[in-house]
């Protein structure tokens, strides 16, 4: 009685220490700061924030998320896309990004449709599988955004950069 | 004894079923763990994108074969409306009929085939707007807050025709933080 007793303990403990190795990984996400530095952003005109986003100590595995901020500037409902997009040139020092990496980005909202002067947090994750071959200690990919209701041909797009460095 | 013992292994029990979530949270895990708890870390640029050009379209009209008709190198005008300086690439999309059925194919001018040109107020039109396939290229590689560039497309329009239908592309300015 006594043995099965502390088998069933040592088996306790051991699942238990099996649960906490595969507590869920949570990066470290500063408190908010997409403060603009130059007052409030325009409320006429089409913006997105942050530009730039910088992800460190990534890792196959792991998962970053930020939320990214696009404003309707026009008078008008707008329906946007919000889609991963591979950069036209990467920041110095920055591979692009790796095969499968369009798999890795999920967009909460790929399609919202603003009201005029709206403003909406969409959030990215970047979601790599541990399974995942990342050769470039440093690589870069983008978020573009653009409005599809655009009704000129000469049409404009906005890209935040996503820049991540390697553990 | 026996009993005792029971009650023993009993809180035991209890107390590691309590303790191991809350070991875990003050990093008190075993080593396993330990090598899953490495913070990735994430920082964001403060400001905002925005970018706007005017106008937002530009019809060449009639097109005749290796005539190049231009919008003048000052036709077009995009300003930095954000609050970080930018770069701004240009693209554009394939060649695509707006009457009878027939596509101009996009690329340096021959047979039913034309491309863009694209130059900044005081340049040329020395440089070719890349298509979808192409990766963009600068229109300007740095735009300063509240800045504008002037600019302008010429048509490098196609050696001959074999149909007379009309055709359109659409051109994407993209803004993107420098550095």
């Amino acid at each position: 009685m006594k043995g099965k007793l502390i088998g069933l303990l040592l088996i306790g403990v051991l699942l238990l220490a099996g649960c906490s190795q595969v507590t869920p990984i949570t990066p470290y996400i500063p408190p908010a700061d997409n403060a603009p530095v130059n007052g409030q952003p325009p409320v006429d005109r089409t913006w997105i924030s942050p530009a730039k986003v910088q992800v460190g100590n990534f890792y196959p595995g792991a998962r970053a998320e930020w939320e990214l901020s696009v404003h309707n500037g026009n008078d008008a409902t707008a329906e946007f896309a919000v889609v991963y997009r591979e950069p036209s040139y990467t920041a110095g020092g920055y591979a692009g990004p790796p095969a499968g990496a369009k798999e890795w980005v999920i967009v909460a909202d790929s399609s919202p449709v603003l009201m005029p002067y709206e403003t909406r947090d969409i959030l990215i994750a970047l979601d790599v599988p541990v399974t995942a071959v990342i050769t470039a200690d440093k690589w870069e990919f983008w978020i573009s955004v653009k409005d599809i209701t655009q009704g000129g041909s000469i049409q404009t797009e906005l890209c935040s950069r996503w820049l991540v460095v390697m553990q | 004894m026996k009993k005792s013992f029971k009650w023993l292994l009993g809180i035991a029990l209890v107390l590691t079923l309590i303790l191991s979530p809350v070991a875990g949270l003050l990093g008190f895990a075993g080593l396993a763990s330990a090598e899953t708890t490495q913070n990735v870390t994430i920082n964001a640029t403060p400001g905002w994108l925005s970018i706007s050009n005017t106008p937002d379209t530009f019809d060449f009209g009639t097109v005749y074969a290796t005539t190049d008709e231009d919008t003048t190198l000052t036709g077009f005008n995009v300003t930095n409306g954000g609050s970080v300086n930018c770069s701004v690439t240009i693209q554009c999309d394939n060649w695509t009929h707006t009457s009878g059925s027939n596509d101009w194919i996009y690329g340096a001018a021959a047979e039913n085939t034309s491309r863009l040109m694209f130059g900044v107020e005081g340049g040329s039109f020395g440089v070719a707007v890349p298509d979808a396939d192409g990766p963009a290229v600068n229109l300007t590689a740095e735009l300063n807050i509240t800045d504008s560039q002037l600019w302008g497309i010429e048509i490098d329009a196609p050696s001959s025709f074999t149909h007379g239908d009309s055709q359109q592309t659409n051109l994407t300015l993209t803004g993107v933080i420098l550095g």
